[in-house]
């Protein structure tokens, strides 16, 4: 299991959802004005970094 | 004390909304959740549009904002082709739109609860971040492009990057843009992989570009990169992101007593990337459905009447997403190949065969 977790940049997120859409660990949530990341269930694969239109997923 | 409907619509996007319309319509005690505070916002969208497949809600259309009947393709080798069309496509107020939808639903008797998340379904039990349930006898999802409540319900709906079409735009002023028209820009050296559109709105214009998410350059960057070239003395007043399903349409979008509507169904036109039609017309039909039955305490089995409507339009879903996939090969030459039927220059038609392709490809 990759050790490594995802980060979210709140500050460039526009809340689209796509990083939801692609996550295979079910590890991501939206909110009304928030996003959030299960650290505990990232396995840190990338998918979302890969999809971000604002790069605001890094790993 | 758990509350008791017989139709839970979760998501109060196009589809959730008109599934929440039809199912109220029909008689069934009906409740529409959406997990933001404000139907409509953030919008996500490119808000150009073509069909009206509600049209028997006899809405106001105070949402649409403009009307476009030209539409210009800006092909590789510096092709061009113009289509004018006699069929009408749209520039709408996405908020305007939802909310108009949210009355009518409100109107035919449904309930609208705002700020709700849910967070898990067992069975008919449906259980919100805020520690209350409801219970339904049908649960319609229409949590759209992240379709994570089907998750919940056994259904796979984990797209691949290459399968999710990711957005940027702007909404912009001074753009020298024909009052109605759309132009497409489908080159691979403005946009890798997806196009890039100009939407006029009379006074403004969204300007925007949609790529693959498997693409490694931003949508942000591809986008300014855009709007240098194509608009430098252009303002925004607006700037939007959002995200669509380019992928094959979900196979089990009836399950049990869940129907799965829109985007969350991945019910959108892979090649163009438009999905309000499809999202309200899955809705319309699903929320039918599920009046019916469960106003009529028919057996769940009868759900799967969404299933024999539908199939036609998931037909339709599935050459789209083969279209696509010849589409966004990235190489200039498959996209001429997929026009080469096609004279180069200006045409004007009437619906003839290039509009019918045309519009084939954009709205499927």
């Amino acid at each position: 299991m990759a050790s490594k977790k995802v980060r979210h940049n709140a500050d460039k997120c526009m809340l689209c959802g796509g990083c939801v859409a692609v996550c295979p660990a079910n590890a991501i949530t939206l909110y009304e004005t928030v996003l959030v990341v299960d650290e505990d269930a990232c396995i840190g694969c990338g998918e979302c970094v890969r999809v971000c239109p604002m790069g605001a997923m890094e790993l | 004390m758990i509350e008791m409907y017989d139709v839970v619509v979760i998501g109060g996007g196009p589809g959730g909304l008109a599934a929440g319309i039809y199912a109220a319509m029909e008689g069934a005690s009906t409740v529409i959740l959406d997990r933001k505070k404000e139907i409509g916002r953030p919008v996500r969208c490119a808000e150009g549009t073509f069909f009206e497949v509600i049209s028997d809600l006899n809405l106001s259309k105070k949402w649409v904002v403009n009307t476009m009947n030209e539409a210009i393709v800006y092909l590789p080798k510096d092709k061009k082709i113009s289509v004018k069309t006699s069929l009408e496509g749209m520039s709408i107020d996405r908020v305007v739109f939802e909310k108009e939808l949210a009355m009518k639903a409100i109107k035919y008797g449904a309930e609208l609860m705002l700020n709700k998340n849910v967070i898990r379904i067992n069975g008919g039990d449906v259980i919100l971040a805020d520690g209350s349930k409801l219970r339904a006898k049908i649960v319609i999802i229409a949590d759209g492009v992240e379709s994570k409540i089907a998750r919940y319900v056994g259904v796979r709906t984990k797209l691949r990057p290459e399968d999710l079409g990711v957005c940027a735009q702007y909404t912009m002023v001074d753009v020298d843009v024909g009052r109605h028209t759309a132009e497409f820009y489908l080159r691979n050296d403005i946009v890798p992989r997806g196009y890039a559109w100009v939407f006029s709105r009379g006074d403004e214009a969204n300007v925007g570009v949609i790529t693959l998410g498997s693409v490694r350059r931003r949508a942000i960057e591809i986008l300014k990169d855009f709007v240098e070239k194509r608009c430098p003395g252009a303002r925004a007043v607006r700037f939007t992101a959002g995200c669509v399903p380019l992928s094959l349409p979900i196979n089990r979008y009836v399950v049990k007593n869940f129907m799965l509507v829109g985007d969350a169904a991945r019910f959108s036109n892979a090649a163009g990337g438009g999905g309000i039609h499809t999202a309200l017309l899955s809705g319309k039909i699903a929320g039918e459905i599920a009046g019916k039955v469960a106003n009529r305490n028919l057996d769940m089995s009868a759900l799967e009447e969404y299933r024999t409507i539908w199939r036609k339009y998931h037909r339709r879903l599935i050459r789209n997403y083969y279209l696509k996939q010849k589409a966004t090969t990235g190489r200039d030459e498959d996209i001429i190949r997929l026009f080469r039927k096609l004279s180069p220059g200006i045409v004007l038609l009437k619906l003839g065969p290039l509009s019918r392709l045309f519009l084939k490809w954009w709205w499927g």
